[in-house]
């Protein structure tokens, strides 16, 4: 085959090999930057929360800040992963952990009749954590807290 | 240069494609707006929306603004204190006085659903209220902790709470209401009917709150007034919901988990029950709903009542009527009423559920404890 006609050959061939590969990498990029993002959006993790007792903001806290307390009820202490805030209330105890590096809160402890808040975490914008029978409710500043009713 | 021009757009398409995935997709966020101004309770406005400008977040902000202004202007109307409703119970029988559009569109509904449930649902149990202890009161016979009030001054108010001798119309774009004639003197002081809108405002309110939303052009989110009243547009995460459903946990009143989850969009969710405002005397529970022909916290096998409807104010009068009413006449009524849906828990723990429109109650736990 002379070189002119490899060289047509060539022109004719729409794809090669090296072409095809080209074309996937610049798929899979754009796939997983695509991926990337929009996981990344689906969990965002909260940036701030605030606790509410009997629909009264008594705290508030942007997540790796120390926060405000806004009611002689809450006490906050520093432990090794963020902090530990206590609501003390005449209808009981709640102690809740902010883990600063994950992001996250988590009841430590609490006296409520059933325990069902023990068993709840903050770690998505959604997430809340409700104590009823003490009236109290931790909620994302910065997400949408699921509709309840009763 | 064709096969450049070829790769060139197969990138340029592919970006596109993963842009508008992205913007459709994830440029749905949630923003939330909360505040404890109104009706003594916290109010909830969530949105989802494509929050990728300035301006939308602006826009959100203005909403949140005009709903805002909607509660402030109910609550002028039928809170408690500084509003018409205070005016109106300040009137000496048989007085009349111009009201606003709130207050006659309560009016008008109450009278609907006083008549459609024999008086299970009557805002004029008020002095009863007061009577009870459950609202602020200058009765020095009011009851104190640790007692019931006398039965003397229950059937002394009975007379006032007859909220079909409340007259309301309507002239020239004006609303008027006279009070009844009927009225009690006891120990030199002379009572009058009074109103109680504490059952239907909120729902009230929360509805006009998701009209502002809609008009501004919102498809996603929801309106909350406490939780006894919450009004549902559609739901676009699955975080929340199925579907354009959102998930909408019920909470047991004694157990305080979640007994029920409804998968709902388009409507409004209302509760009531004893749970939330009440005392305990001797053992036994007292509800701050009282019942109009006994002059009593309503006592039957209902501990709360949830409602699904269009109307969330009705919905909030349906609910309270409901716990009046008791199992077996809300079953009946409701099989009259295939627009309205219910879930309730009675006092043996049993969830009753009634499907007008086909609810989908996904609980596991929705049989007999």
């Amino acid at each position: 085959m002379s070189l002119k006609k490899i060289s047509e050959e060539k022109q004719n061939k729409f794809f090669r090999k090296k072409d095809l590969i080209i074309y996937i990498l610049v798929a899979v990029v754009i796939a997983a930057v695509f991926l990337a993002v929009f996981f990344s959006e689906d969990n965002d993790a909260p940036e701030g929360i605030r606790i509410i007792y009997a629909d009264e903001v008594i705290f508030t806290m942007t997540i790796g800040e120390e926060g405000t307390i806004l009611s002689d009820v809450v006490t906050r202490e520093k432990t090794y992963f963020g902090y530990r805030i206590t609501v003390a209330t005449e209808y009981g105890s709640n102690v809740f952990d902010v883990n600063v590096k994950e992001k996250t809160v988590s009841v430590e402890s609490a006296d409520c009749e059933g325990g069902d808040c023990r068993h709840m975490k903050i770690s998505k914008k959604s997430d809340s954590i409700v104590c009823l029978p003490h009236l109290l409710r931790v909620e994302c500043t910065d997400g949408v807290n699921r509709p309840v009713s009763g | 240069m064709k096969k450049f021009l070829v790769i060139l757009a197969t990138i340029l398409l592919s970006a596109t494609l993963c842009l508008g995935a992205l913007v459709s997709c994830s440029g749905k966020k949630g923003k939330q707006y909360t505040t404890t101004a109104y009706f003594g309770t916290q109010t909830v406005m969530a949105i989802f929306d494509d929050f990728i400008r300035n301006e939308d977040t602006e826009k959100a902000e203005k909403v949140w603004q005009e709903v805002k202004a909607v509660f402030a202007s109910v609550e002028s109307s039928v809170g408690r204190e500084n509003s018409v409703l205070a005016d109106f119970n300040a009137l000496e029988a048989g007085e009349t006085m111009e009201t606003d559009v709130h207050f006659y569109n309560l009016l008008k509904l109450s009278a609907k659903i006083y008549d459609q449930t024999d008086g299970a649902f009557n805002p004029a149990v008020a002095p009863l209220v007061e009577l009870w202890g459950f609202l602020p009161s200058d009765m020095p016979f009011a009851r104190k902790d640790g007692e019931l009030p006398s039965q003397e001054y229950i059937d002394k108010f009975l007379p006032l709470t007859d909220f079909s001798e409340i007259e309301f119309s309507e002239e020239d774009g004006k609303y008027y209401v006279t009070k009844p004639l009927a009225s009690v003197t006891i120990e030199g002081k002379t009572y009058t009917s009074e109103l109680d809108f504490s059952g239907i405002g909120k729902g009230y309110a929360a509805g006009l709150a998701a009209e502002v939303m809609k008009e501004a052009g919102y498809v996603y989110g929801y309106v909350s007034a406490g939780s006894s009243s919450l009004v549902l547009l559609k739901n676009n995460s699955d975080d929340y919901g199925s579907g354009e459903n959102w998930y909408v946990d019920l909470v047991h009143p004694t157990r305080q988990d979640i007994y029920a989850r409804l998968e709902k969009n388009s409507v409004s969710v209302s509760t009531s029950g004893d749970y939330e405002n009440n005392f305990l005397y001797e053992g036994k529970t007292y509800s701050h709903i009282i019942d109009g022909k006994s002059g009593k916290p309503f006592d039957n096998d209902m501990r709360c009542v949830t409602v699904v409807c269009d109307d969330p104010a009705s919905g909030d009068a349906y609910s309270t009527a409901f716990c009046v009413m008791g199992e077996e006449k809300t079953l009946e009524f409701l099989k009259n009423h295939p627009e309205l849906e219910a879930i309730f828990v009675t006092g043996k723990d049993v969830l009753q559920v009634y499907n007008g429109v086909g609810a989908v109650i996904t609980a596991s736990d929705i049989t007999e404890k």
